[in-house]
């Protein structure tokens, strides 16, 4: 048996060694002065991209509007101080809830329709470019519309998995979650557990479950992003006091996402401290209880609270309050200092879309997550649906070379 | 030829000295040959873009080539992580059809793309920064707009994490891991 350290330098060792396949350096070169010349000549005869990107904006917008003000009855934007942070809520305009009741048939539709449709309009994609979709969670929970992007790179590859898995410790210790909370919230004592690419780790995610459950304990998953800087965060708390009563915790620090507010809810705004909290009513599967869900923006972090009943808005900031309050992301902030600032790359983040997901395991026990994916419609017909799209993909164009 | 570049005479000269360097780190990092390719023509693009209002000390230049080339990797493993992620979501293939066989010059055999993939793309460019380029913490953190306390711990992390991998895969000898 190979000692542990001789793996690694195996490791090392093939990782230093095995040389790299040639290319041909001259005519890279080459295709760089191209580059450079195709670049400079764009910026100097055509008009910017970011113009033509405005006119068509303003362009949809004066054909929406109409549409948009027939159909407008909630729409709010919460933002951070830095600009990158935009959370954007609105009742479903005309075109969402027409997709809504396109997609009645539910599961069946997508799943016999949806690879076809995806697949055509990513072969209908030029070398670089990308289509804004709506993202919409696969239980058939009607709250969960993301905005995301189907990107064709302009370089052929395979595109296999390669998100990466943090499967070990690494990443936690920035981020140290209040065991308890008001009302009798309490966070699994000791028991973390945290998966970094749950479209690979969730039967296991659910054998953990099982596993908490089965000792005893309440479980407590946290998905988090593949970048060790941790981007999202999903905590589950269970009310000791109160057997059905869960909350989950959902943290990002960095959303650029507009949510549609499900059909048939009022949303309302609680100011607490100055800041704006926005509320509403959140059916739950049966539709014979109603969740509460309560969103916040503070400091650069966006935040969803779920709780599984009402417990009025008083208790609830009372406990959003504490959370906040938390020494969350103290670690991660502290890592983060000592940029040296010699060189600025302005780079944009870009983040996939989120869905929620609802599992009943029934126990009566409710686990609520927030993932970066789920079920996908396609909703690149423009309308008022381009009046919910991020423009998320743009940033990351030089990286393909465009 | 750009005015900037032209205004920058020395690109000649940096490109072939950093090229295969850069190539080099493009090429481990996305596993993909033409990719990386790619990569390293954009990493002097945008290097050639800049360089008009830049003036660089030589292991300034070695450390923007790097930060350059670095974020484009990563921009591009993330973009490739999304797509992914939005494929596995259909649990079918998204991808074009036939595009898998168009693929012929992967770099990594199975086991060393395994456990690289194990990293985050920070985790895995600290690592080729360090052992294949040599760099030290300090100099890496520069790249990365890191504390050298932070990149030291992420080393280390990344060592064990690699080292579990291997345990995991069974592997025994450099055979397995070198096989492609």
């Amino acid at each position: 048996m190979v000692r542990k350290s001789d793996l690694f330098d195996e490791f090392r060792y093939y990782l230093c060694e095995e040389p790299v396949p040639e290319i041909d350096f001259e005519k890279s070169r080459e295709a760089i002065y191209e580059k450079l010349d195709s670049r400079s000549r764009t910026s100097g005869t055509r008009p910017s991209k970011k113009r033509l990107l405005l006119v068509a904006a303003i362009a949809a917008c004066l054909a929406a509007y109409p549409v948009y003000a027939v159909t407008y009855s909630y729409f709010r934007e919460l933002k951070g101080s830095d600009e990158n942070l935009s959370v954007k809520f609105q009742t479903a305009t005309d075109e969402i809830k027409e997709l809504i009741e396109d997609n009645a048939a539910g599961d069946t539709y997508i799943n016999e329709n949806f690879h076809d449709v995806l697949q055509e309009r990513y072969n209908a994609l030029g070398p670089g470019q990308a289509e804004k979709i709506i993202v919409r969670s696969p239980d058939g929970y009607r709250t969960g519309f993301f905005t995301s992007s189907l990107v064709k790179e302009n370089y052929i590859t395979r595109f296999e998995l390669f998100a990466a898995v943090l499967n070990d410790k690494a990443g936690f210790e920035h981020f140290k979650p209040d065991m308890e909370l008001p009302g009798g919230f309490v966070f699994d004592k000791g028991q973390y557990i945290y998966k970094g690419d749950w479209y690979t780790s969730e039967e296991e995610m659910e054998a953990l479950m099982a596993e908490a459950e089965s000792n005893g304990k309440n479980y407590a998953v946290k998905p988090i992003n593949y970048t060790d800087q941790i981007d999202c965060i999903v905590m589950q708390y269970k009310n000791e006091s109160d057997e059905g009563a869960t909350l989950s915790v959902y943290v990002e620090n960095v959303s650029n996402d507009t949510y549609i507010l499900p059909e048939g809810t009022t949303a309302e705004e609680i100011y607490h401290n100055g800041d704006a909290i926005i509320t509403h009513g959140l059916p739950d599967e049966n539709e014979d209880t109603v969740k509460k869900v309560y969103y916040l923006v503070k400091n650069d972090l966006f935040y969803r609270f779920i709780f599984a009943k009402d417990i009025g808005n008083d208790n609830a900031v009372e406990i959003i309050d504490a959370f906040i309050g938390s020494s969350i992301y103290e670690d991660r902030e502290a890592e983060t200092v000592g940029n040296t600032g010699a060189y600025e790359e302005v780079r944009e983040n870009e983040e996939a879309g989120e869905t929620e997901t609802v599992r009943n395991d029934g126990a009566s026990e409710e686990i609520r997550q927030n993932e970066a994916a789920g079920e996908t419609e396609t909703a690149g017909n423009a309308g008022a649906v381009e009046e919910i799209m991020e423009e998320e993909a743009a940033g990351n164009d030089e990286a393909t070379g465009e | 030829m750009s005015n900037r570049l032209s205004s920058c005479e020395c690109f000649e000269s940096i490109y072939e000295r950093y090229s295969r360097r850069i190539y080099t780190y493009c090429c481990k990092m996305t596993a993909r040959v033409h990719v990386a390719q790619e990569l390293m023509q954009d990493t002097f693009v945008r290097f050639a873009e800049k360089c008009g209002w830049m003036t660089l000390q030589e292991k300034e230049l070695s450390a923007y080539l790097f930060k350059i080339a670095h974020n484009l990797c990563v921009d591009y493993i993330r973009k490739e992580s999304r797509f992914s992620s939005l494929k596995a979501l259909l649990f079918c293939p998204v991808s074009p059809p036939g595009i898998e066989e168009c693929v012929v010059n992967d770099y990594y055999s199975e086991t060393m793309e395994r456990c690289l993939n194990s990293l985050t793309p920070d985790q895995r460019s600290i690592m080729i920064l360090h052992v294949v380029e040599e760099l030290s913490h300090a100099q890496i953190a520069s790249i990365l707009n890191k504390s050298e306390e932070a990149v030291r711990k992420q080393y280390q992390r990344s060592k064990s994490k690699i080292r579990k991998m291997l345990e995991k895969e069974g592997v025994v000898n450099g055979e397995e891991i070198r096989l492609v």
